[in-house]
């Protein structure tokens, strides 16, 4: 009962100094600003539904309401089902198709960033010298939005779930690669590099190409795909040689 | 010096681009879908390093159990929207070569690395910090590749094979309906192949454990009885070292 009871008073304090704040600036968003971070620090449900009605009440708009009620029952176990995780991954799709008019593709903010680093240290060599970037203007847009609001999700899912722990080296990679940070890190950038390199040969990246591609039945989608597939296990098997198949103890 | 920096800061926020929610451009719209996106994401397990380098060391199907319904939905969502009018298809181009190229490339990235952009973001948020240098790297090397590659890639490489922006239906020529439920009944098919051999690993990894869990077992008892064996002996010793010792007293 006392670590129940413990949170409530320091909670409801939150929301106190939340209003008093809204009063002093004659605005709502440091209601709003406090109640996701009282979610963040105590993730319950009711912080999720107390953020959501703050969102709904300064934005005057229903939907942050009625997602944070969805969002309060069906984000609290761990993993969803793979067939309904597809399935709303297909909605995903269709409401950036519908919402935003564009295929919901991620790796041009990425090289929208990188041009945007680049204008920042010289701009005129963005502007005159690289007719590349004439395609990927260095404006912040749609696709850096998004990569802001994929960290935020996933943020806020695995925190609600109690999945979120801070973690340098992956579980499998330790065991077939061994516990070292430098070594994992270094080989993350350079595949990392080899991986935006391939992305621009090609066109697009998972959700640029691949999915976006093959769901309007574009011939691209397909071979990207197939070819995806066949580099991933040769390399696997290269890479990682006798120690591929590791079976985790449990 | 910093005042330039600074007009420069200002020069890559566009201010047109904070007008509502709908839109190509629009950073709300982007959030928001992102934000949906990346709580998929982080449900389906998409994020893991585990799961997506398990798909290339065919020890865990997860990705494709997600991906099966995924291309389902979507394409069907997608062309009936579009018959409607609601929406409308931003097909990509096909060029046969680069996309081989990309792929090929891009799976090997996706074996070392263990996460496609997308998911790079989606680990970030999940407390993965491993998917840091990797961001770093797909910046640098999407920068790589317009910097150096371009100007020389661009007019040869990347009209290899080049087909333009039709889907299957429009190079067979037929209504696309056609097409949609042929491949409804391939991933269907599939989806229940791959449920299938991922429900068969499970069930043997779990033999495994359990194989583990008895072998560990049987060790600790042996060991068990070992000690109690060589206590014994040593029991006996004592004894008969006393009686000898008797006798000889004796």
């Amino acid at each position: 009962m006392a670590e129940k009871k413990f949170p409530i008073i320091v909670v409801s304090f939150f929301y106190l100094l939340s209003f008093v704040a809204a009063i002093m600036v004659k605005s709502a968003w440091p209601i709003a600003v406090l109640s996701i971070l009282v979610f963040v620090i105590w993730p319950r449900w009711w912080g999720m539904i107390v953020a959501g009605f703050a969102f709904t009440v300064f934005l005057r708009n229903p939907w942050p309401l009625i997602a944070s009620v969805f969002f309060s029952f069906l984000g609290k176990p761990k993993r969803w089902w793979p067939v309904p995780a597809g399935i709303a991954f297909a909605l995903v799709e269709v409401l950036s198709f519908y919402m935003s008019e564009r295929a919901l593709g991620i790796t041009r903010g990425y090289t929208v960033m990188g041009a945007i680093i680049e204008y920042l240290i010289s701009p005129e060599r963005i502007e005159k010298e690289l007719e590349y970037f004439t395609i990927y203007e260095p404006y912040i847009d749609w696709t850096s939005a998004l990569i802001l609001g994929v960290i935020t999700g996933s943020f806020l899912s695995s925190r609600y779930s109690g999945d979120f722990k801070v973690r340098f080296v992956p579980e499998i990679w330790k065991e077939s690669k061994g516990p070292s940070i430098m070594k994992r890190w270094m080989w993350a950038f350079l595949a990392g590099g080899l991986m935006g390199f391939a992305a621009r040969v090609g066109g697009g990246c998972v959700s640029g190409m691949l999915i976006s591609g093959s769901i309007q039945l574009a011939p691209a989608g397909f071979i990207f795909m197939m070819s995806l597939w066949i580099g991933g296990v040769l390399v696997t098997f290269l890479f990682y040689r006798s120690r591929t198949i590791v079976i985790k103890r449990e | 010096m910093w005042e330039e920096f600074i007009s420069r800061l200002s020069h890559i926020f566009l201010e047109e681009t904070i007008g509502g929610f709908a839109g190509p451009t629009q950073l709300y719209g982007g959030f928001i879908i992102g934000l949906i996106f990346g709580i998929v994401l982080q449900k389906g397990r998409a994020c893991k390093y585990d799961v997506v380098t398990g798909l290339f060391r065919l020890n865990d199907f997860t990705i494709f159990r997600i991906g099966a319904p995924l291309i389902m939905v979507a394409m069907f969502l997608l062309f009936l929207f579009k018959d409607f009018g609601i929406i409308e298809l931003q097909v990509p181009k096909t060029i046969i070569f680069p996309q081989i190229l990309g792929g090929l490339l891009f799976g090997a990235a996706i074996a070392i690395v263990g996460y496609c952009p997308g998911t790079a973001a989606g680990a970030l948020g999940e407390g993965m910090l491993d998917s840091i240098p990797a961001m770093l790297g797909m910046i640098a090397g999407s920068v790589f590749y317009a910097e150096f590659f371009y100007s020389s890639w661009g007019p040869t490489l990347q009209t290899w094979g080049d087909v333009g922006r039709d889907t299957f239906a429009d190079m067979i020529g037929v209504n696309p309906w056609f097409v949609i439920i042929l491949f409804i009944l391939m991933t269907t098919m599939f989806l229940i192949m791959t449920t299938f051999v991922d429900w068969f690993i499970i069930f043997m990894k779990k033999l495994f454990n359990t194989f583990f869990d008895m072998t560990d077992a049987i060790e600790v008892q042996t060991e068990g009885t070992r000690e109690k064996t060589a206590s014994f002996i040593e029991n006996v010793k004592a004894a008969v070292k006393k009686k000898l010792g008797g006798k000889s007293s004796d």
